[in-house]
């Protein structure tokens, strides 16, 4: 189904959910390692 | 498994280190899965969002079932480790929570048309996000700690009440919103194993991901906390 754009892998929709959630979890995990190494 | 250790210091310990870094791979390799899943009958390539949206919902759930054991304990044997432990699986959760509501945005837009409908799965994840937020500015307006641990888990106590209504609410008030793929209930798996696996994986990727957010989370805590009593 070429036109159906549900049937797009890369449908906007898609690729910003994955940005968000990945973005969001690394990037927090990130802060929490940058605030540990600050306070040591 | 406890999420952080009542004995625990403010070091960051290997285990804490451990499960993050496993967290970490699964989650490369649940993204790849995703990515190589088939597409969905009727939603086609879209369907993939699925992948990523029930495993940041059930870890809503779970963030808030940790908050609520974590606040019980506190109550009951008044240790401020508990408190800070129900405090970062709150601050976790509350990540978590954004990002169901988000990708479930982003999957309803497409599909519904819309990208919010007040419906009731929709509406009682709202009332819960909304809950855990009350929880963070309750802890921010209250000094004395011993007032604030218990005002604090007075509200993870009663947040935690919504999230069985939340869970049942797309079978008790049909809507929009889909059943449940893992239906907890009568162990009835909705959807097909090649969608069902590359889930399964995230959710376990999630799942320690979390419980190394929380311990990381608590450990700072405890640091900052031993530092404002010198």
């Amino acid at each position: 189904m070429p036109d159906n754009p549900l049937w797009n892998p890369a449908n906007p929709f898609v690729v910003w959910t994955y940005a968000v959630v990945y973005a969001s979890v690394f990037g927090y995990l990130g802060y929490l390692i940058w605030r540990y190494q600050r306070n040591k | 498994m406890q999420l952080a250790r009542s004995d625990q210091t403010s070091r960051l310990d290997g285990l804490t280190l451990g499960i993050l870094g496993l967290g970490v791979v699964g989650a490369v390799v649940g993204f790849f899965m995703a990515m190589t899943a088939p597409p969905d009958q009727s939603q086609g390539f879209v369907a993939r969002i699925f992948h990523v949206h029930v495993p940041t919902a059930w870890m809503a759930y779970v963030a808030s079932f940790a908050a609520l054991g974590y606040s019980v304990a506190y109550l009951v044997r008044r240790k401020s480790h508990h408190d800070r432990v129900a405090a970062a699986s709150v601050e976790v959760g509350l990540i978590f929570m954004a990002l169901a509501l988000l990708t479930g945005m982003l999957w309803a837009r497409p599909t519904w048309g819309v990208y919010w409908d007040w419906e009731p799965r929709l509406t009682t994840t709202a009332i819960l996000f909304a809950i855990y937020v009350g929880y963070v500015v309750v802890r921010g307006a209250i000094e004395d700690p011993e007032l604030r641990a218990k005002a604090a888990a007075g509200v993870a106590i009663l947040g935690s009440i919504n999230v069985p209504i939340s869970y049942m609410s797309v079978r008790w008030w049909r809507s929009l919103h889909q059943t449940q793929s893992i239906d907890l209930t009568t162990g009835r798996i909705n959807v097909d194993t090649a969608i069902l696996i590359p889930m399964l994986v995230n959710l376990a990727a999630f799942t320690l991901l979390f419980i190394g957010l929380v311990r990381l989370r608590s450990i700072i805590a405890a640091r900052q906390a031993a530092r404002e009593e010198v």
